[in-house]
């Protein structure tokens, strides 16, 4: 096993998967790169304040979520990673909204 | 060369059909989701319940952060170029682009550090202050010790890649710190809407 040359055990292997091109890369740094560029610019917009907090919490979504599916791969990859990676955010919204019903209770029942 | 070989190890496949060092890096990402949840919940809860939270614009310099930003964006971009390097076989630009991203990190820390030292040492701000300094150190903090951890695990793969540890069929490693290092970007992405600019 030792004296064998490491190309034979390398030649049996499946080539790796290389996720996306280059190309998609850059299109998708390109995007990050844009819409962060986008955010900034919204903050100075002369419009009502809930606007521009919805549009930024929208960008920043389509943000992570190309992070994660190109850059992280997860889109390539299969449903056991991709459960693994959602999976959290179910705790997140049972977290966040107790947390956010406790604060109307405090505030607009008892308040 | 042999002995350069030798040392590159191949992935190893569990019952799942998945490398097994890629599983449990999604486990402790998926972990690591929750932690920043709960922090960025609170985060979000105590907000809710403020009535005068202050203007971020106001106490914070957002071209700084922006700048911060762009350059984690990046660096996640020169990673994912050096995983690509090394699956095409070139070692090489692997090294290359693993370098570009750790410089990318260390900016980013740099600015962090700056950032800080601003606000503590000049300004004489404490995290003690008010709930928004509190947050703002905590939420930030935590996430610049995880960059910090980041390029830790870069500077270790790209020494491993400077001894020949890699190849197209065996670099396990490097998808395992670009996995991390992309969600600490993702991290950033939420953080630098919610803390910076909302």
């Amino acid at each position: 096993m030792s004296d064998s040359p490491p190309t034979a055990d390398a030649a049996v292997l499946p080539v790796p998967h290389a996720g996306a091109t280059v190309k998609t890369y850059l299109a998708i740094w390109g995007a990050l790169a844009v819409l962060t560029a986008v955010e900034i610019g919204v903050t100075f917009l002369p419009i009502s304040h809930a606007v521009i907090v919805v549009s930024l919490l929208l960008m920043a979504v389509v943000k992570a979520g190309l992070v994660a599916l190109f850059f992280m791969h997860l889109k390539f990859d299969g449903r056991v990673l991709r459960v693994l990676a959602v999976g959290p955010f179910l705790f997140v919204l049972i977290l966040l909204s107790v947390l956010l019903l406790d604060v109307y209770f405090v505030q607009v029942v008892y308040g | 060369m042999y002995a350069a070989s030798s040392a590159i190890r191949r992935p190893r496949i569990g019952s799942l059909g998945l490398p097994m060092g890629k599983l449990g890096m999604w486990v402790f990402l998926a972990s690591e989701i929750m932690f920043f949840a709960g922090l960025i919940d609170s985060y979000i809860v105590l907000r809710f319940s403020t009535p005068a939270w202050p203007n971020p614009s106001t106490r914070l310099s957002i071209q700084l952060t922006a700048f911060m930003t762009f350059v984690l964006i990046c660096s996640s971009g020169t990673m994912v170029l050096a995983l690509s390097r090394i699956q095409a076989g070139d070692p090489k630009g692997l090294k290359f682009w693993l370098g570009m991203t750790i410089l990318g990190g260390l900016t980013f820390l740099g600015c962090q550090f700056h950032e800080y030292t601003d606000f503590l040492i000049t300004h004489h701000i404490r995290p003690s202050q008010d709930l928004f300094w509190g947050t703002f150190f905590t939420l930030t903090g935590f996430h610049g010790f995880h960059v910090t951890c980041g390029v830790v695990a870069r500077i270790w793969a790209f020494a491993k890649a400077c001894l020949g540890h890699f190849d197209a069929h065996g670099h396990e490693a490097v998808e395992l710190v670009g996995l991390y290092w992309h969600f600490v970007d993702l991290v950033w992405i939420i953080l630098f809407t919610i803390v910076y600019l909302i």
